[in-house]
Order: C-alpha cells, then structure tokens, then sequence
C-alpha cells in the first residue's frame, strides 16, 4: 500500500452560518491521479484551500504530505503546485512576468519546460495581463505549474476557460506527470476530461463526500444503454425487472433502454428468441454516474420504479 | 442616438439601490458640516465676546487664507459672508470627495468587474452606464442642493439674504457637478478604476494647492483654480452669478466628451493603448516586496511628486505668514525689533504647526493605501496563487506593511523636507535646524501610529477599513479645524493628530511620543498575527 499524500478526515468549514463543508473524508495516495468531482457550490475549491492551509478547518482532520496544513504550511507549499480555479493577475504585469515571477516565489525558474509549454499552449508572454481573457490566464498559472518540479499538483477546475485544443494539450501533460510517479488532484465538473486521466474519483455534493473509488469499482454502480433491433415485436421486454428509460420505434422491433448491470443476462436471454438484427451497448460514462448521484429528480424518479 | 442610451433607467435604479448606504452616510456627513459650520459661526459671530475680534483676525492672515480662501476684501463682514468665505472650499473638496469615487464605482469600477459587460450583453445601450451616473450625481446634487438651502434658511444667519443663499449652495452645486462629470470623462479615459480615482485626487488637489497660493499671493490669480471660481461668487456680498454660469459651461462640455468616448471606444479599454510588456521578468522580481515595488511604484512616484510640490508650495508662502506682522504699524509700535522678530517666527512656527497635520495626513494615505493593498489583492483574487507557493503569511503581510510604512515615512520626509528647505529659502530670518528635527520627531510616529492602525485593521478585520478613513479623516479636521470652530482645546486628542503639541511651535512630549512608538510596534506585530490566524482568499 502505498503512502497517502493527502489525508482528509470528517473534515468541516463553516462560513458565517452557512456550512460549506459537512463532511469531507477521502485519501489520496502516493502517484494516484485523483478526479474530484461535484457541481458549482459542492466545496470543491474550500476543500482544496483547507489543503492549502488558506482557510482553517472547523472540524476533522488533515494532513497533507503528513503535516497539518494550516500549521505547517511553510513545510508543504514548496512540494505543491497549484492551478486556482479561478485565476485573477495584476494587471500591468505581462504573462511572462508573472509565470516567472511564480516559479521564483517558489525557490525555481523559468526553465526549458517553461518555454515548451509556451509554445505547446500557444502562450504570447508579452501582453500585459488586463488584456488576457479567462483562458489565457488559467494558462499563466497552468504554465508556471506545470514547469515547477512538485510532487503533488493540485489543479482547480484548470480547464474551464481553455479551448478544446488547449484542453487536450493539458491532459496530455496530466498524462506525462502521471507517467513520471507524480501526485494529482483534479478538480472537474467535466466528467469525460475526468474520465480521460484518472486512476480515481472522489464525488462531493453539498459539502459531503457521496462516492469513492476507482473507476471500475463506480462503473457497476450505473446502468449500461443498449440499443436494439429484433425481428419480432419487443415491447414485452420493458416489463422485465432491471429495464429503465424505455424508448421503441412504431412498428416495435427497435428500442433503446438502460439496464442494470445484475439484469444483463436476463435481458439477453429474454432477448434471443426475438431474432436480434443489431445490438449496441455503451459504456456508462461519468456522465450516467454523475447525475445518477446529483439529481434529485432522478433519484426519486428511481425510488417511484 | 438615443438608442445608445437604452436601459439608463434601469441601470440608473440598481446603481441607486447599490450606492445607497455609500451616499446616505457621506450625504449626512456633509448636511451636518453646513450645519454644524453655519451654526458655530453664528455662535461666534454674534456673541458680543472678543471672539469675533479673533476669528476675524485670524480668517484675514494668509495662512488662513491659504487653507480656507481668502475672505472679500471691501465687504462688512458678518455670520453670513465669513460663513460663505470659510466654508466655501472646504465644501467644494469634501462634495467632490463624495461624488468623485462613485463616479468611477458607476462606470469603470462596473467595466472593471465584468459586470458591464453582462449588462451590457443585454439590450443596454452603450452611454447608458454614463448616462446612468449623470442621472445619479444629477439626484444626489439636487438633494444636497435643498438640504443646503434649507440648513441655511432655518439657521437664519446675520447678513444672509435668500438670494445669497441660494446663489452659494448653487455655485457648491455647480462645482460639484463639474468635478463629477469630470471624474466620469477620467473613467473614461484611464483603463483601470484605480487609476481614474487616482488622476481625480490629483486634480482636486492640485486645484486647491492653485487656490491655495493665489489666495495668499493675489486673489485675482485664484480664478485659475476651478475650486477658485466657486469662491468667486462671493456669496452675500457681490452675488456674483457669472462663475456659476461659467461651471455649468465647463460641466456641458466635459460631459459631452464623454458621452462621446463612451459611444465611441471598446468596453474594458481606455484610450491610451496598451504597450507591450515585457517576455521574461526582469532579474530583481523574485520577491513579495519586489512585486509589491513592481505594481505600486508609478503611485508611489506620483505621491513623491505631490509631496514636492505641495512641500516647496507650503514653503514658499511662509515668508508671506510672517510679513503681515511687520506691514501692521500697530504691533510695530507695541514691540521693538527683536520682539517683532520673535513674534514672527512664532507665528511661521505655528503656521507649521498647521502644514505639518498635512503632510502627516499626506505620507499616512500613500502608506495606508498599500497596506490596505493587501485586503484589495486578495478581494481580486491575486494572491490566491501566491498564497500556494512557499511564501508565508508573515512574509506577505510584513510585505505589504513594511512596504506601506516605508513610504509614509518618505512622502512625509520629502514633504516637510521641501517645506523646511523652501521656507528658509524665502525666509528672512531662516529657521533653526532644531524645528525640522521637531516636526520630524513628532511627525513620523504619529505617521507610523496611523499606518500601523491600517496593518491591525487588514490583519484582523479588513472589512473595516472604512473606518480607518474616517477615523483619519475626522481626526485631522477636528485638529485642524477644532479652534476655529470653537471646540474644547483637547478635543483633538482622540488621534495622533492630536498628540503632535503643535510641534514645531513646541517640541512633542516624551509620553505621548512612547505611546506612539509603543502603538506602532503592537500594532504592526498584531497585524501579522492576524493575517497568520485567518481565513484568507
């Protein structure tokens, strides 16, 4: 078993009255790639500013490389690199000022990764910062990051102002950091970028851990869709127990459904003696998982059947 | 053309509704000024005490003048007519200081913050922000107006007929709307709101600093100050409606042009292009304080420059302070030589005794305004990766204080320096090296106390800074002011203002210069614990 870079135990943040943080348990362990997943307001950002040693917990514990992280925040900072999830920069400061400026705060410098990742970002250093859009400054921060030498690199929802290229060039160095033993934590509200890159999902809503684990052992947990043309009439299959969301053509020889994974063999058997012309099952993504857990709506909708 | 202007009323009411605690507060303020200064000049003017004698004498030195305006010459001077001369500029400067940051709040603080652009997405024509702040500075003007007229109406001053009345709250008016409209073309024209306040100050002051030297010198000079025109009503005596006439000129004009900027440039820029900056930062940006020299270096010179200026300004009527003793022929008779000169350099001393409260006011607002820098980055959202790296609190927030007391200490330094050094210049009998080490003995602790009160408030409960300026504020006018406006001899005792003993009339005491020191090192050692035990952003 390997070490545990991040430790967090029933940890709780209040603002004011308002409990941002219920309760907030999950490790992340040595060389891990680790999607933290949860919609807007789910205490993402509090969670990784509590690992940061930003904000003081009012619960729990946490540890991170072993130290407390409000206490000894001197000891952990150096071994961190850190994307914000939302990036401001003074703006008469140009974008190759302040990278080099963040990677110098931190005891490093501008060095050949720096500049590979410029151009590999499509990055031009010169502009002055007032005149970056959202995407250009996450990149100010995502190129000091990810040209600073850390062992854990902590990245708040990176890609939500990048463009689908860019977007890619970022997984790929995600890639190359998780080839190279290093630790990550990705928060994400965007299930396929999550799905692309990690060993592990953490899913947080109203400031309580709901879910974790690996993907596999999440993937059980939601419905296969299969879609499905027979020969003869199929209708008699939706009243099979496992089968939801049902949908059939007029002459009802196609249809397209969701089944629980422990009803797949039922449903197969059930099937075969209809002549199956075509079958096409998908994989559920995060995206299934996701609102599996998050909506509401769902959920009672599940309890009704 | 007028499409432009879509939506002004539905922005002009959620400005109104977001500005309305801001406006309420400084509306009050300055409705109880009028009334309180109105109020304590009847009580003088009508006694039948000496004070009348007293006031009248001092109001007619020129370093009276120079802080207030000078007083009509030629006219009978009674409540009305001094009430009309002494409050006139003080009004003009503080109605300007009200209007001007709501101004910028209103047009570039909104672009600045995004949330014109989302505004503006929506069918809002494009003047309409700045149509939106006219609408309010034109509401929160006429609202002064007829609280003005009606303070002064109801206290029935000695000598003020109506028509004086309203012809002095109308020129106040009138100056207002026109610093108004032309903090709104600076917004116009600077690209960040910091900026526009910045360059709105500037010119405020540099108007009062004109006004202050031709008040002194010759009056007539003092219509090129723009403070100087609403002076020029002479209010009760001449009823000169002219300059009023001649502001609402100006105010057109300015408010055209930017009407016509807003219609005509790109949301979020100004007018002055953007240069390119640099690729790689330069060798000594490796640190908090070299960052913090790096972005606040510009208005770090500009206070230099304002503290030379005004320094070697203060200076250069010194001369002119004394020179009214020797040109009366009735203390010329009373006194022998030596003692005319004793009594001159009295009274240049007790002139700086005045200047100095200035310039400690002067050095404290450049230093506390990086100090509160910390709280403004960390609102913007700039330290939240800096906070990530290896720096700790205490080396950020040491950053920004020390950084903050350093420049007090020089802008105040440079300021009296230039007024020492001037005054001597243009003195007749310069003064001895003993009265700068007393106004700087006495003045840089009482500096250092303020700045460190900043580094408490950010450290602890940054949301107050508000009540730092206010603190500040209300300490230097009741030091300042207090004995013109009869109030007890102690009453500016509530902040180091009021612990300077007029240095350098007199040399400041050993008790209060402890408790200064004392202060500013609790308070500074305070201000880092604070920012170590909070909740940062």
């Amino acid at each position: 078993m390997a070490t545990n870079i991040i430790e967090l135990n029933h940890v709780k943040k209040n603002f004011g009255r308002t409990q941002a943080l219920k309760d907030v348990t999950f490790n992340l362990p040595a060389g891990q790639v680790l999607g933290f997943l949860g919609p807007n307001g789910a205490g993402k950002s509090t969670t990784i500013r509590i690992l940061l040693g930003m904000l003081k917990r009012d619960g729990g514990d946490a540890t991170v490389f072993g130290e407390d992280p409000w206490h000894n925040d001197l000891a952990i900072h150096p071994r961190i690199s850190y994307v914000p999830g939302d990036v401001y920069l003074w703006p008469n400061l140009s974008g190759g000022e302040i990278i080099d400026l963040l990677l110098r705060l931190n005891g490093q410098d501008h060095n050949a990764k720096t500049d590979a990742l410029m151009q590999e970002f499509e990055f031009d250093p010169k502009k002055k910062a007032r005149t970056y859009s959202k995407g250009n400054r996450q990149k100010v921060a995502l190129i000091a990051a990810l040209s600073q030498d850390a062992e854990l690199y902590i990245f708040d929802e990176p890609t939500s102002g990048l463009d689908p290229l860019n977007e890619l060039t970022f997984q790929q160095e995600v890639l190359k950091l998780k080839k190279a033993g290093k630790t990550v934590l990705l928060s994400s509200h965007i299930l396929s970028e999550v799905e692309k890159m990690c060993d592990a999902i953490v899913i947080i809503r109203e400031g309580k851990i709901i879910e974790q684990g690996n993907l596999a052992q999440l993937q059980h947990l939601s419905r296969l869709r299969i879609q499905v043309q027979t020969d003869k009439p199929l209708s008699a299959l939706q009243k099979q127990p496992g089968v939801y969301d049902w949908h059939e053509s007029d002459a009802h020889t196609q249809a397209d459904f969701a089944v629980d994974h422990d009803a797949l063999a039922a449903v197969l058997a059930a099937l075969t003696p209809l002549g199956v012309v075509d079958l096409q099952s998908t994989p559920p993504t995060l995206e299934d998982l996701f609102l599996h857990y998050y909506s509401d709506q769902g959920v009672s909708h599940h309890a009704a059947q | 053309m007028l499409r432009s202007d879509r939506h002004v009323g539905f922005l002009l009411r959620a400005n109104l509704k977001q500005n309305l605690k801001y406006s309420l507060v400084w509306i009050v303020i300055l409705e109880m000024m009028v009334a309180s200064g109105a109020f304590k000049m009847q009580t003088i003017m009508e006694s039948t005490g000496k004070g009348v004698q007293d006031l009248l004498n001092m109001l007619r030195m020129p370093g009276m003048a120079g802080l207030f305006g000078a007083m009509p010459k030629g006219v009978a001077l009674n409540s009305a007519t001094v009430f009309a001369g002494v409050m006139m500029v003080f009004m003009v400067i503080l109605d300007a200081l009200y209007v001007m940051p709501l101004m910028v709040k209103n047009t570039r603080g909104q672009e600045e913050s995004g949330l014109l652009e989302m505004v503006r997405a929506r069918t809002v024509g494009r003047t309409a922000a700045v149509a939106a702040a006219l609408c309010e500075l034109v509401i929160v003007n006429v609202i002064l107006f007829v609280l003005y007229v009606g303070t002064i109406v109801s206290l029935n001053l000695k000598g003020a007929d109506f028509n004086g009345t309203f012809l002095f709250t109308l020129a106040l008016i009138a100056a207002n709307l026109m610093f108004g409209v032309f903090t709104l073309l600076i917004a116009q024209l600077a690209s960040t709101a910091r900026g526009a306040n910045m360059i709105a100050y500037t010119v405020l002051g540099a108007a009062y600093l004109v006004r202050t030297v031709t008040d002194i010198e010759n009056t007539d000079w003092t219509w090129l100050s723009p403070i100087g025109w609403a002076q020029k009503t002479n209010a009760y005596s001449d009823n000169n409606y002219w300059p009023v006439l001649l502001m609402f000129g100006v105010t057109l004009l300015l408010a055209a042009a930017a009407w016509q900027l807003a219609k005509s440039r790109d949301l979020g820029t100004g007018i002055l292009p953007e240069r390119a900056g640099r690729a790689r930062a330069a060798g000594y940006l490796r640190s908090i304080p070299a960052l913090l020299f790096r972005t606040t270096w510009g208005v770090v010179l500009g206070w230099l420059i304002g503290a030379v200026v005004a320094g070697g300004i203060f200076g250069g009527v010194l001369n002119s302070v004394g020179d009214i003793l020797k040109t009366n022929p009735l203390y010329r008779q009373m006194m022998s030589v030596t003692q005319v000169n004793a009594a001159n350099k009295t009274m240049v001393l007790s002139f700086l005794a005045l200047y100095i409260l200035l310039f400690v006011a002067f050095g404290v607002v450049a230093g506390a305004q990086v100090v509160f820098r910390l709280k403004e980055d960390e609102d913007k959202g700039y330290l939240g990766v800096i906070h990530a790296t290896k720096q700790t609190r205490q080396t950020i927030s040491l950053s920004y204080y020390l950084i903050g007391l350093a420049v007090s200490l020089v802008v105040f330094v440079v300021g009296i320096l230039m007024v020492y050094y001037t005054g001597n210049a243009s003195l007749k009998d310069p003064l001895a090296a003993e009265y700068l080490t007393r106004m700087l003995v006495a003045g840089l602790p009482a500096v250092f106390a303020l700045v460190s009160l900043a580094t408490l408030l950010v450290g602890w409960v940054p949301r107050l800074s508000a009540v730092f300026w206010v603190y500040m504020g209300i300490g230097l006018l009741v030091q300042m002011f207090g004995s013109l406006l009869n109030l007890p001899k102690d009453s500016g005792k509530f902040s180091p203002f009021g612990w300077l003993n007029q240095a350098p009339l007199h040399a400041v005491q050993t008790p209060w210069l402890s408790a200064m020191i004392i202060i500013t090192v609790v308070f500074l050692i305070l201000g880092v614990i604070g920012y170590r035990q909070r909740d940062v952003a």
